[in-house]
Parts: structure tokens; sequence; C-alpha cells
């Protein structure tokens, strides 16, 4: 029964893209656009597989990669070491919410232009991209996670004599993960989004990079291969971590919150 | 405080609660009982009087909910209040015998009936090794039946036991049938004060004479 229902279910994914593959193959025929504009569906899938072959593609995903994780590890200290604060003293919310809610409305690839100037063009400018994109997500999830534990819980912990210490590590931290790891899925997306932009206006290197000087040398088929790896890529770092909330939350049998 | 304006919810409670027995707190809800409970346990201080508790007693608390920890299996919620080095494993399978959870102990809280989830809090309070338990209306958002099995599930507890137990409710039958003393509230004090020990367990609350004690604590309420 599962079985046939998990074949149905990928039968339903299937059938969209088969579709957008036959029109793509059939603009391409009638040369809606000239072919130097929209390649073919089978000459992109040639240009994917050599790509491959010559480990090029390999190079650019692992560039981009290593300055996301490097990024929204950092970026994760800063917004789990100041969320815990936020979250558990409400009061000194007047000091940062503006300055939080102004940081927030700023697109960190606007920033660019000063880091450029302050830092360089080299991979520090990237990775502080990452952090600025990821950090906001990130703080604000999990400062809700540590606000909003639920008051009654944390009075059990006070009548079984448990110390503030103990309320923590036994309390607030559990209950709050959900939130944290959903700020965590949320921030990844932002930093994969803003890297790959950052990488079009100043790298050598990373899929961004590789997308740009593709156009530079009129290679719509590596655009297309490049367009295409970023939204499998994301697409898998969501997947990765939608197993991950799923492992560490199933302990309470719940698919995506303890409640 | 509410509305900026301060209330007092209690004066003039003077009681004595004795060791080891079934204490009953009665009375309508807003008379002050749930807090006279809550200053018990040390979650709300008085602001004048004294409650005097031996040092040495160890203190735990059932409230009207469960409270239970969604995250953690029955087992864990159980032993929830204890250092993992001091756990007692065969201390805390009786206790889940005695509550008639074996079964459930890998469970979760939200696969869990209400009654089940109150009979966890229950074991969760006893493992905790109290000798007094405060129980703040532990059975009012139970149905009918579910009650009665509680309440002699509690009696039995009692007579194994023997911890002291200080149980509010607003329920006139559900405090005849457990309480060896009734103390009725009424305005922020101790309107009454009712002995029951001479009532074995099982209680018919419909004998006679507990019948002409619910209507005398009937007449305390109004």
């Amino acid at each position: 029964m599962e079985y046939k229902l998990q074949m149905k279910n990928l039968i339903k994914r299937l059938v969209p893209i088969a579709l957008i593959l036959t029109v793509w193959y059939l603009c391409t025929y009638f040369e809606v656009w000239s072919t130097y504009v929209l390649p073919t569906p089978l000459q992109v899938w040639n240009t994917f597989v050599s790509m491959v072959q010559s480990g090029e593609l390999f190079v650019h995903i692992s560039a981009s990669l290593n300055r996301v994780m490097i990024g929204f590890s950092i970026a994760f200290v800063f917004a789990f070491i100041l969320g815990i604060i936020a979250g558990l003293k409400p009061s000194l919310s007047p000091y940062y919410n503006h300055i939080v809610e102004f940081f927030r409305n700023v697109p960190p690839l606007s920033l660019i232009p000063l880091l450029i100037l302050w830092v360089g063009i080299g991979e520090e400018s990237k990775i502080i991209i990452i952090i600025l994109a990821s950090f906001f997500p990130m703080f604000l999830n999990i400062k809700k996670g540590f606000g909003s534990c639920d008051y009654k819980l944390i009075e059990v912990g006070k009548v079984l004599g448990l110390n503030s210490r103990q309320r923590f590590l036994k309390i607030i931290l559990p209950s709050a993960i959900p939130d944290l790891l959903l700020g965590m899925k949320v921030g990844l997306g932002y930093s994969w989004r803003a890297i790959i932009g950052a990488e079009m206006i100043a790298a050598a290197s990373g899929l961004g990079y590789f997308i740009l000087d593709a156009q530079n040398m009129s290679r719509s088929d590596k655009v297309i291969v490049g367009i295409i790896v970023i939204g499998l890529l994301g697409v898998l770092c969501d997947k990765i971590f939608t197993i991950l909330t799923k492992k560490f939350t199933r302990v309470g049998g719940m698919n995506n919150s303890w409640d | 405080m509410v509305n900026g304006k301060k209330h007092d919810v209690l004066h003039d409670v003077n009681a004595f609660l004795p060791q080891n027995s079934i204490n009953v707190i009665l009375g309508k809800s807003g008379c002050g009982k749930t807090t006279f409970l809550r200053i018990l346990a040390n979650l709300e201080q008085c602001d004048q009087g004294e409650v005097l508790i031996n040092s040495d007693e160890k203190i735990s608390f059932v409230f009207q909910e469960p409270r239970l920890m969604p995250w953690l299996s029955v087992s864990r919620n159980i032993t929830f209040g204890l250092e993992k080095q001091k756990i007692n494993f065969e201390e805390i399978e009786e206790l889940m015998n005695l509550v008639g959870l074996k079964k459930f102990e890998k469970a979760y809280p939200h696969q869990l009936s209400g009654g089940m989830q109150q009979r966890v809090a229950l074991a969760r309070a006893l493992a905790y090794d109290p000798s007094i338990i405060l129980m703040d209306e532990p059975f009012a958002a139970l149905d009918y039946f579910t009650r009665e099995a509680m309440q002699k599930e509690l009696i039995r507890i009692y007579q194994l036991k023997k911890k002291s137990i200080i149980f509010v409710t607003h329920s006139i039958e559900e405090a005849i049938a457990i309480g060896q003393n009734i103390f009725v509230f009424n305005e922020g004090r101790v309107h009454a004060q009712f002995n029951l020990e001479q009532y074995e367990y099982p209680r018919d609350v419909l004998s006679p004479s507990l019948i002409e004690i619910k209507k005398e604590i009937l007449k305390k309420l109004a």
C-alpha cells in the first residue's frame, strides 16, 4: 500500500517535469528562439555531462558550498548566543529591536560596494554577505524558540526542585529545538541565495561566477546548467534539514513541532 | 494585582494540616484555594503571615493540567525531576504498575488520553518521593468515570505510601469521597473544618451520614 502510494506520488511529480521538457523541446524544435539563445535539452545535458567529467562543475560547487558553510557556521554561533539572550531577557528588546528591524530590511547584496572597499574582493566579503543574510532569520527564530517556552512547564521544574541551570537545560532548551532547526533551515536557504548573488558581482570561482562567466562567453547552455545545479543543491540542503528536523523531533512522534 | 489594583486573595487563613492524611481544601472558584496551594509550594509569595513546614519536607505538586514534557516518553517524564545517577529503576517500574501505565512506558504524552496523562503526572510527583503532595484540582478536567477511577487510585496510593496529601477541589462529592479532613474556604478564609477520619474507604457518598455532611458543607459555602 505504502509502496503503491509512493509510486503514485512519484508519477505525479514527474508529469510536470516531462511537460516542461516537452514544451522546451518543442520551442527549440520550431525555433521560437534561436538555439543560440535557448539551447535544446539535449545540448544542455551534454554540456552537463562533459562538465561533470572534466570536474569543472565540482570546483565551482565546492567553492560556493565552502563559503556557505563558513559563513553559515559563524552566523549560527552569533545567532544562537544572541538569540538565547534575547529570548530569555525580553526586557532588553528596546535596545536592539529597531536595529534588527532596520538591517533585516537591507538586502545584504546592497552592502557589496562598501564591503569591497573595506575588505577587498577576497573570501571575506563573500563570507560577510552570507553572515548578514543568514543571521537574521536564525536570530529571530532562535529568539522565538527560547522566548516562547511554556511557563507552565518551567513551573514543573520549579516544583521538582530544579535550579535555573537545570531548568534551562532540561526544559527551555529542548522546547526551543523545533524553532532552532527551523531558523537554521531558513538561514541556510537565505545564505545560499546570497552567495550566488555575491559571486556574480565579485568572485573568480563559485556557481554565481560560473553563470556570469558563461553569459560573457555567450554560452546559454552553461547558464542553464548552472541554474539547474543551484536549484538542485538548494533542494538537497532543504531535504537534509527536513530529515534532521524529523530525526530530532521524531522522539516526540511529531513531524515538525512539539505541540 | 489585577488592572493595577491590589486584591487581597487570602486573609485569616489559619489551618493546621495534619501529617499522613488526605486534607481537602474545598471552595468555590476564586476563593483563593489555588493561591493557598501555590504559596505552600513556594510558587508564589505571601506578603503577610507565614507557612510553617518542616524544612526537611520534600514537596511535590500535581497541577490541574498534566504538564508533561511533550518531547519525553512516559518513563522519562516520570523520572524527569530525578538526577540520572539516583534513579532506582525498580521503583520506577513499581510506580508505573501502581498507576497502571507499564504498557505505555515508551509512549509519548500526545499518544495518551487525558486521564492517562494525569496519571503520568501523578507518577512523576510520586517518583520525586515527596513527603507532602500538593494537588490542584488534578481531576477537574476529566470525565465522571475517569475521575472516579482516579480518586480510587489516589486512595489506593495513599493507603500504600502514607503520604501527606493536600488536595484542592471545588467538587463537594470529591471532597467527601477522598478527604479525611475537609477545610471549607470561603472569601479567602477557612470557614469550616470537617473531620471524616472515621469513615472507611471506599466510601459511599450516598450514605445518609455523608449526605448530611454534604448538606452542612453546602450551607457553609453559601
